[in-house]
């Protein structure tokens, strides 16, 4: 298996409105893809496709060699983590936010160490003591930072992830982002319109390309 | 046991013209609420008679099939309300809430006339309907607000919902903060009303046996039963109302399927 994700000639339509057609995507394990486009142009729709939460498409999706269908869509979501745009929840606390993907019995083992918390929040610009707050008292930034450091700790293959530097400035985006692109490990398939994801990325995939003209 | 004195007609006519007081203020207000209190009455009193000549019927037939026609019906208005209210579709919701209610009523009838009352006769009209009439309306009411606030949440915080499920959650993991949320907020006012139960006021059933000549020491041990099966099956209902509908509202990758909600 070369590729980690393989995409073909995808084409999604909704009520006869098409998104795109005859995708193609080639990912390797280590690669940083920025999809771009404008807004209304399919990225959010090609990222849940590939989380298995489109089941109309026509095409073929492999993830780790795994045909993308019904009976492999739970298996497939072992090897994935994802993070979406926005996130509204009823949790009060901040440490309950953080921890919460790991309270699921798959992630258990998982845990994290204080010690690997307090490294990925550092790179991240948070302080450890954000976990003692109220979900409330915490900007939408922090939130934003606070839920991709819990997602990248689930040490998944390949992480997906929606505008993940919509809601951070700019000092706190080049942190980000500069973390996420020196991890040779992460695999990291992520819309963004931030210029330096994209002009870093290993590769760009322009989603209006595949755009139907007809 | 003494019977209870009745009320004579004259008497009930003399009452119904202590209303012209009510109705004076109204009118001395201007508060526009004269045509609706009279509306009301009136109402009041063509539902209790139609209530009053079918229990007459009931208690008099005292027929199991009969009892038990009376049961399913009550329970097909209160599964068709519960939905209606909750915004829900009809289509999709009637029968698994129909089927939730069911389940739920007979095993706390079955417990309360076997176990506890140790009646010969199951559907003896005179236990049978109060009891299985007021296990099934607060049921109801429990179960609208659960729904609401189970569908409700599951709409709006759909992403939350997906984002558990895309990260490592099995389907019970990811739908547990919707249940979660959904018996909070159904069941704090039944725990508010059975922690101030007997002083702000005595309660309707207690009240009624009273009335109706059993000792107050009775009345009691009946209103605590009362109590505690209303609770069980009102929460006996929303478990398996929901669970029901989970095979409905998810498709089988376990995402959500759009249109559970009536006006989606």
């Amino acid at each position: 298996m070369k590729h980690i994700i393989s995409v073909k000639d995808l084409t999604i339509k909704f009520e006869n409105n098409c998104v795109f057609s005859n995708l193609n995507l080639k990912v390797v394990k280590g690669d940083k893809v920025a999809i771009i486009g404008e807004s209304g142009s399919g990225k959010t729709t090609l990222i849940n496709t590939l989380c298995g939460f489109n089941t109309n498409f026509k095409g073929e999706i492999l993830i780790k060699g795994i045909p993308l269908n019904k009976e492999n869509t739970a298996e497939i979501r072992k090897h994935i983590s994802w993070l979406p745009q926005e996130l509204t929840n009823n949790i009060q606390n901040t440490e309950d936010l953080f921890f919460y993907p790991f309270t699921f019995k798959a992630n258990r083992h998982l845990y994290p160490s204080k010690n690997e918390i307090e490294k990925i929040f550092n790179e991240f610009g948070l302080s450890y003591q954000i976990l003692q707050k109220k979900v409330q008292e915490i900007s939408g930034g922090q939130k934003q930072r606070l839920v991709l450091a819990s997602i990248i700790l689930l040490k998944k293959d390949i992480i997906f992830l929606d505008e993940p530097t919509s809601a951070l400035d700019e000092k706190n985006v080049e942190k980000v982002v500069n973390y996420l692109l020196q991890n040779k490990d992460l695999t990291i398939v992520a819309t963004s319109h931030n210029k330096l994801w994209i002009d870093n990325s290993t590769k760009v995939l322009n989603i209006e390309d595949y755009a139907r003209n007809d | 046991m003494q019977e209870t004195i009745d009320i004579n007609w004259g008497d009930l006519f003399i009452a119904y013209s202590l209303l012209l007081i009510p109705l004076a203020v109204f009118y001395y207000l201007k508060t526009g609420l004269v045509k609706e209190t009279v509306i009301a009455a009136v109402r009041m009193t063509v539902q209790l008679l139609a209530v009053g000549i079918y229990l007459e019927f009931l208690f008099r037939e005292n027929n199991m099939w009969l009892n038990l026609l009376w049961g399913i019906i009550m329970i097909l208005i209160a599964s068709y309300t519960t939905i209606r209210r909750s915004e829900l579709s009809q289509k999709k919701f009637f029968l698994p809430g129909t089927f939730a209610l069911v389940l739920s009523i007979s095993l706390i009838d079955l417990y309360f006339f076997k176990i506890v009352l140790k009646l010969d006769y199951f559907f003896e009209a005179r236990y049978f309907i109060p009891i299985t009439g007021m296990l099934i309306g607060n049921a109801l009411k429990t179960n609208i607000i659960a729904l609401n606030e189970y569908f409700s949440l599951l709409v709006k915080e759909k992403q939350f919902y997906r984002f558990a499920i895309a990260n490592g959650a099995t389907f019970k993991e990811a739908i547990l903060p919707f249940y979660r949320g959904a018996i909070k907020k159904a069941f704090n006012p039944s725990i508010a009303t059975m922690s101030i139960m007997g002083l702000i006021s005595l309660p309707g059933m207690m009240t009624g046996q009273i009335l109706s000549g059993t000792s107050p020491a009775t009345a009691i041990k009946y209103q605590i039963m009362i109590m505690i099966t209303i609770f069980v099956s009102s929460m006996l209902t929303v478990i398996f109302t929901i669970s029901v509908s989970n095979r409905f509202i998810f498709d089988d990758l376990k995402n959500l399927k759009s249109k559970i909600l009536k006006d989606e």
